[in-house]
């Protein structure tokens, strides 16, 4: 049951991107917006290509919170997840205070968290955390819910103690659940990066935007605007060959 | 006789709804008994006590000699669905009574492999469940039935979720494979014609139970007058 992608499906959404930029062009090009209000994709282009090896550098330094916001997120998550699904009377206490994290504006919690921890690594992390986590917690305890009674039935008839009934049946259910909340989780991370680092740091992409947009470089900002885009999904098709490799199965 | 498998007494009560009462069940060693009856007589609540899954209100269970009432684990149990995990490829899921019991996941898979010819599954070793038909499905279920345990297996209308064809099919294959292999089984069925088929003994559970025994059955007993004959009878008791 292999899912082919047909011509028109790549095609398609290509054309859309393709009359943005056309647009993008005439826009600039007629010059309907001033040229420092909206900056041509040439000119981005030129700014992004002038200024690489800083840019390059700040990418460096975002990408590297992301991953270690991220891996903290997941070992958090999974442990909790494990707890919650063993002991029904921590998950009906603790749920409610996931949710709650998941209704605080990450923008008005990024100066405090700056405030508390200095410039340093430690508050961009900590708000990638408060991000990221929920999305992958709630991704394994919905898997480890998934399980079939029968399932567990036929494991215990087999003498399958609680570890097995764990590796071989609530860890494999819940990949791909888990991977579903990664992926929200992984489009928000580099986002949130960028948001802590506009709002009080040293290095990262955020601190760079924040610069360019003082001295009113927009063009370098776009720039920037873009290159977050591309990690993004970059991150998300590295997710995605992650969970190829680890789900063969879900391919046949 | 020698039995392998033998039920005395079993009585069962559900709020005040008597189930059985001092059932008795014999399987004789390398047959196969048929518990046939209509839904929600009791069919698969005695498979449970059979299994060691439940206990009954009064009776006991005996495995070659021992007493397993309650004790689950001597006997394998295939219900009526496969189960066959989908993350793993045929051969793991086969071998996965060995690894829980702690044999080491490369030899259990070598130990599993050398029954694929046999079951008719050659070829099929690293396919994942997806990619078989049912009657595939149903051979690989029976298979990682047989691994775990080869005395004494008990099936829970295992062809039911099959088109007729191959229904007809994995009756035909299962009695040759069970002679070979000399399995004692009891299968659960609703199915009159399964039934005959399959067992050398039926146990029908209508008002009451009815044992027939069925011996020397010929080839292509279905095509006989027996065969008509003893369906007619067993109708009549449910």
């Amino acid at each position: 049951m292999k899912k082919q992608k047909s011509i028109t499906d790549i095609l398609l959404p290509l054309g859309v991107f393709a009359l943005i930029a056309v647009l993008w062009f005439v826009i600039t090009g007629t010059e309907v917006v001033p040229g420092f209000l909206l900056p041509s994709p040439t000119k981005v282009a030129i700014a992004f290509v002038k200024d690489i090896p800083t840019i390059m550098g700040h990418t460096g330094y975002t990408i590297a919170e992301s991953v270690i916001g991220m891996g903290i997120s997941i070992v958090i998550a999974f442990f909790a997840a494990v707890i919650m699904d063993k002991f029904a009377c921590i998950k009906k206490a603790f749920y409610p205070l996931l949710v709650v994290t998941q209704t605080i504006p990450a923008i008005a919690i990024a100066p405090i968290l700056v405030l508390w921890f200095g410039f340093g690594i430690a508050p961009k992390v900590i708000l990638i955390v408060i991000v990221c986590f929920f999305p992958v917690a709630v991704g394994f305890l919905d898997g480890f819910a998934s399980v079939d009674a029968d399932e567990i039935k036929l494991l215990c008839s087999m003498g399958a103690n609680n570890i097995q009934i764990f590796r071989h049946l609530k860890l494999p259910r819940s990949l791909p659940h888990f991977f579903a909340g990664f992926k929200v989780s992984s489009s928000y991370c580099i986002v949130s990066a960028v948001i802590s680092e506009w709002l009080g740091g040293t290095n990262g992409l955020g601190v760079y935007l924040n610069r360019v947009r003082s001295s009113y470089d927009y063009d370098k900002m776009f720039a920037v605007i873009i290159l977050v885009s591309v990690l993004s999904l970059m991150v998300m098709a590295v997710i995605s060959v992650l969970e190829k490799k680890l789900m063969p199965y879900r391919d046949k | 006789m020698n039995y392998i498998l033998t039920a005395e007494g079993i009585s069962k009560t559900f709020d005040d709804k008597t189930i059985f009462s001092g059932l008795d069940i014999h399987l004789p060693e390398g047959k196969t008994v048929a518990l046939l009856g209509p839904s929600g007589i009791g069919k698969t609540t005695l498979m449970n006590i059979l299994s060691g899954v439940m206990l009954p209100d009064r009776g006991k269970v005996t495995l070659c000699g021992e007493d397993i009432t309650g004790k689950p684990g001597h006997i394998s149990y295939m219900q009526q669905k496969d189960l066959l995990l989908p993350y793993y490829t045929v051969l793991h899921n086969v071998a996965l009574p060995l690894i829980i019991k702690g044999v080491k996941k490369k030899e259990a898979m070598e130990r599993a492999r050398q029954y694929f010819d046999f079951f008719g599954l050659q070829g099929y070793e690293n396919k994942y469940p997806s990619e078989l038909s049912g009657g595939m499905r149903q051979r690989a279920a029976l298979l990682r039935t047989y691994i775990q345990s080869d005395k004494v297996v008990l099936l829970d209308e295992p062809f039911g979720a099959l088109d007729a064809v191959t229904r007809a099919k994995m009756q035909k294959w299962y009695l040759e494979i069970s002679k070979e292999l000399g399995l004692s089984t009891v299968i659960i069925t609703h199915d009159t014609d399964e039934a005959l088929i399959l067992a050398d003994k039926v146990y029908v559970m209508g008002e009451g139970l009815r044992v027939i025994d069925i011996e020397n059955k010929p080839d292509d007993f279905e095509l006989t007058e027996e065969f008509i004959r003893l369906k007619k009878e067993i109708v009549s008791l449910l």
